[in-house]
């Protein structure tokens, strides 16, 4: 055997998460706890981008960090509670990056119960749909790229970098081929699946009535425009 | 051409037929195929779906085992065909559109296992749906199974074969060159199928 056991495994966890990186576009929601009166909600580590919340089915508005602290000027990670009311506006944490704060305070306590994927009309539960890391246990077939192009690009990632690798199975021809072979599966694959890399966009808002999209008109104008040719 | 005429195409590629064993050329193909098919979109199938109570989003590539992609949606109920639709404008209609009960008439492609639909029925006898979806390749292939490739592009499964059972026997640089020949044969491939869901523009295209 040219390359140990172990060191094709950790090629292997390498591979998914530079997978992770290249592909974020598996898909879930799922009901998260809420307890009355604290307002941060630290969310799975397997959590990558957070799409959407949704209050007893309501979406909240997505705001930043410094638009909360203009909302409530007390805006101190979990340290200061806000008053206690049915929650409008979330906001990421600036240095936790797997907690959310929620404003106002929720003032209901959720127990996660029921599938997030038939939600229903004023639920009592919190709800989250979010893209993930891939599923490092195989446990979760949702949490998997599809097959047609899971094993391929793991295979390619993993022969690329131990043909790389120094020692007595350094190829570097070989390793360029995978590295190419690795570089064509994810290009394809964002081809046929261009959608899912759209589908963080629209969670920004409507993107017409924020501050920061307003610009100068910029008529294009003929090339004539205001001379006289003689 | 069936799998048994692409096996004798490889052998007389390779000369010496004796070099790779019949498993090994049948994995190829199969392997190659497998490929193609969901890269280039070339196989197309239709299901029945029955609509859930309450179900907001639906699971194909679990209600549909050889799902690849979504195409289109028939409510077979109302018999109109279902518009897509983005979570930007779904989240423009109301904020709780993922709750809301009524007719199917959107559909909003998540990624390439989920779609959400809006409205939600909130009965289970409300009906069904056709799907329209690019499937996968015929999986497993037997000898006599005629590859769901056009024949003019069959050469782009033949190149992928050829670079895998060239990278196994370690022969990297001639399995680039193949590699490099089945990518450009695997996008004339998409480029047609493309075109060939809208015949009358073919012209355009040139």
């Amino acid at each position: 055997m040219i390359w140990p056991e172990g060191y094709i495994n950790q090629l292997g966890l390498d591979a998914e998460q530079q997978l992770n990186v290249d592909l974020p576009v598996i898909f879930q929601r799922a009901y998260i706890p809420t307890v009355a009166g604290q307002s941060i909600i630290t969310l799975p580590s397997y959590v990558r981008s957070v799409l959407r919340v949704c209050w007893m089915g309501k979406k909240l508005e997505p705001v930043s960090w410094e638009e909360l602290i203009l909302l409530s000027p007390a805006t101190v990670g979990g340290l200061v509670e806000t008053s206690q009311s049915r929650p409008q506006w979330y906001a990421m944490h600036p240095t936790n990056p797997w907690d959310i704060r929620l404003y106002p305070t929720p003032n209901e306590t959720f127990t996660p119960t029921g599938d997030p994927y038939s939600p229903i009309l004023n639920e009592n539960q919190c709800c989250i749909s979010f893209l993930r890391d891939i599923d490092s246990t195989f446990a979760d077939v949702t949490a998997l790229l599809p097959a047609y192009i899971d094993r391929r690009s793991r295979k390619a990632y993993i022969l690329w970098k131990a043909f790389a690798a120094e020692g007595k199975g350094q190829n570097l021809n070989a390793s360029e081929y995978y590295a190419s072979k690795y570089n064509f599966i994810v290009s394809q694959f964002k081809a046929i699946n261009n959608y899912c890399f759209l589908s963080k966009r629209p969670s920004l808002g409507s993107g017409d009535l924020e501050v920061d999209n307003f610009r100068y008109p910029r008529p294009t104008l003929p090339t004539q425009f205001e001379r006289t040719i003689y | 051409m069936t799998r048994l005429d692409l096996q004798t195409r490889l052998r007389n590629y390779f000369n010496n037929n004796a070099y790779y064993s019949g498993d090994d050329l049948n994995n190829s193909i199969q392997d190659g195929l497998d490929e193609v098919v969901a890269l280039s979109g070339c196989v197309y199938a239709s299901a029945t779906m029955s609509f859930t109570a309450g179900t907001t989003y639906y699971d194909l590539e679990t209600l549909l085992p050889n799902f690849i992609g979504l195409v289109a949606i028939f409510n077979n109920t109302i018999k109109r065909w279902m518009t897509p639709i983005s979570l930007r404008k779904l989240d423009g209609f109301r904020i709780d559109w993922e709750v809301v009960g009524g007719t199917p008439w959107y559909f909003w492609p998540v990624n390439y296992r989920y779609i959400a639909i809006y409205q939600k029925p909130l009965i289970g006898t409300y009906g069904n749906a056709f799907v329209f979806y690019v499937a996968s390749a015929p999986n497993p292939l037997v000898d006599s199974t005629t590859l769901p490739i056009p024949d003019d592009h069959m050469q782009a499964l033949e190149n992928y074969c050829i670079a895998d059972l060239l990278e196994q026997q370690q022969e990297f640089t001639k399995a680039s060159g193949a590699f490099k020949a089945y990518a450009a044969r695997l996008e004339q491939l998409r480029v047609l199928m493309k075109a060939r869901r809208n015949k009358d523009r073919l012209a355009s295209l040139k």
